[in-house]
Order: structure tokens, then sequence, then C-alpha cells
């Protein structure tokens, strides 16, 4: 729960988190080159090895990103965007497919439904027409 | 510039937050001063990813296990430091009594001393 709020108040500062996050991975860069450095390496070397050790930045980068993002959500969105621009694209295609859908699932509303009525909840009795309805007559006088 | 192969552990699932919230303990840290203190205290047997310690360290402040604020490093720098929350604490105590008692079932079962000299 606590999670969620802090989650949405970095969304609303999202390019400052940003910022922020790169500021952070170039000081650890900064660091491991220093540290190369201490070690016995040339400057530009520990550089190098820093970078190397680091891996890829901008993977860094983005693998963090995803720990206070939306990402599953903005990507379902992007899915669903895709989806509708692919069908829009393909009118034909997919009035076909809404039709042919249509009318499956109407067929076998319309099926299940009869063969619901007679055979599902034909009565628990053995001869149904043998069923008598007692009711009170009124009395006329 | 190879790097030499050395029998360096993998870790485990969820091992990563332990050993972080364990580390920051011993008082503030950075991403960087953090890294380098898990691989010394284990001899360099475990070597933390960069790839994978900082989505780490996001998560637990998402979480609220670890809070995050930028102060001077002792060389005069900026960085980010992080710092155990009282929930974070809590939480490594948990995280903790639950990984000495799996140590504990694998020693167990790995050196069956006891009940094999019986």
């Amino acid at each position: 729960m606590i999670s969620l709020f802090r989650k949405l108040s970095w969304s609303t500062q999202r390019r400052q988190k940003e910022h922020e996050l790169h500021e952070e991975l170039q000081f650890h860069l900064d660091e491991e080159a220093e540290q190369r450095q201490v070690e016995g390496l040339a400057e530009d070397q520990a550089t190098r090895a820093a970078r190397q050790d680091l891996g890829n930045f901008a993977l860094v980068q983005k693998s963090t990103r995803v720990a206070w993002s939306w990402a599953f959500f903005e990507q379902f969105l992007q899915d669903v965007r895709y989806a509708l621009r692919t069908m829009s694209n393909n009118r034909a295609f997919t009035a076909l497919v809404a039709l042919s859908l249509a009318l499956g699932i109407g067929a076998n509303t319309a099926i299940f439904s009869f063969m619901d009525s007679i055979l599902m909840r034909s009565l628990p009795v053995s001869d149904p027409k043998s069923l008598a309805r007692p009711e009170l007559a009124q009395q006329t006088t | 510039m190879g790097r030499k192969p050395s029998p360096r552990l993998e870790f485990l699932q969820g091992t990563l937050d332990v050993l972080i919230l364990r580390t920051l303990v011993l008082g503030p840290a950075h991403g960087h001063a953090i890294a380098k203190h898990i691989q010394r205290t284990s001899e360099d047997l475990l070597q933390v990813e960069t790839g994978s310690l900082y989505p780490a360290l996001h998560r637990l402040e998402l979480k609220g296990w670890v809070a995050a604020s930028w102060e001077l490093s002792d060389k005069g720098k900026r960085a980010r430091y992080y710092r155990l929350t009282p929930l974070g604490r809590k939480r490594l105590a948990t995280e903790q009594s639950k990984w000495e008692a799996f140590s504990r079932a694998m020693g167990l079962i790995l050196n069956p001393t006891d009940q094999e000299a019986q």
C-alpha cells in the first residue's frame, strides 16, 4: 500500500527521477574508475574498465526504471494501441472477424438456450404430464 | 583485461535484498560502497552486478525498506545514500531467520555426519 502511494508520487516527478538515476549511475562509474586508478591503472584504462564492469549503461538505467515505473501497464496500453491500429488498417478483415465471431456466439447462445430448456430444465419427475397443481377453490355464496 | 575465471556464486532469488539490508545496518551507504562491501565481506565470492544492484535498491526504496537521500560523499561528491528504515530493519530480521533456518536445513542434509556415524 505504501509502495503504491510512493509509486504514484514518483510518477509525477518522472523527469527528475530519470535525471537522478543518471547521476547516481554516473557516480558509481566515477567511483569505480577512481578505485581502479588507486589499484594502479592509468586514467583512461580505469575509466574503460569501470564502464566494462558496469555493463550497458542504458540497460542498467532501463531495468532500474522498471522498478518505479508502470512498465507493465504502459506495455499493455502499447499493445492495445497496436492492436487497434492494425485493425483499422485492415477494415475488411476486422469486419469479417467480428461478423464470424458474432454469428458464432449468437448461434451458440441460441442453441444452448434451446437445449437448456428442453434437456436441462425438464422436471425431475418420471411423468411430468400427470402433475397437478392444487388450488383453493373460491367459495361462491 | 580478461576476467580471471574464479568460482563466483550465483545469487539465489531474493538474496541480494537481504545482503543490501544487512550491509545498511552498518550505516548509510551509496550503491558503489554497498556492492564493494558485499564483495569484500564475502571474500570475493559474491560479485554484485550493477545491473541488478540498482534495480534492487530502487525496489527496496519503493517498498519503504530503505530511504534514499543525496549527500556529499567522503570525497566531497554528491552521492545517493541509502539508509535502513525501521520497516527495513524488521524485514531484515524475518529474512535473516528464514535464511538461517534454510542454511541449517541444507547443512543437515548435505552433511548428515551424526546420523551416518550411528
